[in-house]
């Protein structure tokens, strides 16, 4: 039978129990995911799947729907405040928008279990993304896509321009594939190429990935709601809180120290990771 | 380009995205929240499956939750989608022609999955 009716025999009660319980995690995973810009699927994935009992697919479709969400959120916040860098998004979106296709494609023929054990494996690496340090300061113009904003913090202009892009599309591709695959942003994947290798300060860099995840993420997501896996009582309540949480969370990050913030849930990642691994290995 | 029209261009682009992504964001949310409240007078007729775009429209016309969960995610992916289109259109009338062909690849890809998760 159709996966999508595996939460059928829940009864009416306890079906609007699990909507009100699903918004109020997605508010909270939302504000989390603005400030970070790390989309929010992250969390939830393992939430749904690992406390919720949410059959992985479902958890994605869900996931990746809340992803398109909070980046449109989050857009129009960034786009806003020109921190986001308009053109470049859009260069490396066709590496993004092609990984995502061929990812979503993926996802749906390998089994249950293996997606798990990858998205344990990805929450790890992320967790090593956000634990190396992120800090350069020889952002500057190079001739390629040169561009400048004011730094909401500082109230400084910042100009720079774009190094070594071919390899910016690459990790693109790649950032764009897990989240097709595994119904997650791909911010932590992007956000530390484009500023450690490509030269982007990073809150452009943060907000610019964020702009290119909704076009991202909804390549895979109209897979996954073509092929019934996009379950409206788990979708609905998903996105609308974490659009809710958005609003509150991408209009401070600009505003708070995300380094500082990053750091605090470092440990509820790594919590995340061993439990998504161990559901795994269990079986 | 002069530096001058290179930064109004800019915001122009920007202020195309912006209008893109809040009316879609706004009518999306507003076609959930609907379904929700629908939901909630009407008995609890939310179905674990989503419906395609034709039959989320009738169903909407008719007043049920069921059409306004569906076509409220359809507006939600439908955004970003737009949102590409807006950008593709804004290429042209500016005639940067390198970038539109760039959206025009970027839509291209994403007509390609809906026609995959279609067949």
């Amino acid at each position: 039978m159709n996966a999508v009716l595996i939460l059928s025999p829940l009864g009416i009660d306890a079906k609007i129990g699990l909507m009100l319980l699903i918004f109020l995690i997605a508010v909270a995973v939302g504000g989390v995911g603005g400030l970070l810009g790390l989309g929010g699927g992250i969390f939830l994935i393992p939430i749904f799947t690992v406390f919720l009992d949410i059959p992985i697919r479902l958890a994605i479709g869900a996931s990746i729907i809340s992803v398109v969400a909070t980046s449109s959120a989050a857009g129009t916040v960034y786009v806003g405040a020109g921190l986001t860098h308009t053109r470049l998004a859009m260069v490396l979106e066709i590496a993004t928008t092609l990984g995502a296709l061929a990812g979503g494609l993926t996802a749906l023929l390998i089994s249950p279990r293996a997606l798990e054990g990858l998205f344990g494996l990805v929450l790890l690496y992320v967790l090593y993304t956000l634990l190396r340090p992120q800090r350069n300061n020889w952002a500057s113009p190079t001739g390629l896509l040169d561009t400048s904003y004011r730094d909401p913090a500082t109230s400084q202009t910042v100009t720079y321009g774009v190094r070594h892009l071919s390899y910016g599309l690459a990790t693109s591709f790649v950032a764009g594939n897990v989240s097709g695959l595994l119904g997650i942003g791909g911010g932590p994947i992007k956000v530390p190429a484009m500023h450690l290798i490509m030269g982007i300060p990073l809150k452009a860099a943060i907000a610019t990935s964020n702009f290119m995840i909704g076009v991202t993420a909804a390549t895979s997501a109209v897979l996954y709601y073509a092929r019934g896996y996009v379950d409206p009582v788990l979708a609905v309540p998903t996105a609308l809180g974490v659009l809710l949480g958005a609003q509150v969370g991408s209009r401070l990050a600009g505003r708070v120290h995300t380094a500082v913030l990053a750091r605090a849930f470092q440990l509820v990642l790594l919590y995340l990771a061993v439990q998504m691994l161990w559901k795994t290995v269990r079986g | 380009m002069e530096d001058g029209a290179g930064v109004s261009r800019a915001r122009n682009l920007d202020r195309t995205v912006h209008a893109v992504l809040t009316v879609g964001l706004a009518l999306s949310t507003a076609l959930m929240a609907t379904g929700l409240l629908l939901d909630w007078w009407r008995g609890r007729e939310i179905p674990h499956y989503v419906l395609p775009l034709s039959e989320a429209l009738a169903r909407t016309l008719a007043g049920r939750a069921s059409g306004f969960f569906s076509l409220g995610l359809l507006v939600l992916l439908a955004t970003p989608v737009l949102r590409v289109a807006a950008s593709v259109v804004a290429f042209l009338i500016e005639r940067d022609w390198r970038y539109a062909l760039v959206t025009l690849a970027v839509l291209g890809v994403m007509i390609t999955s809906v026609l995959l998760g279609r067949g």
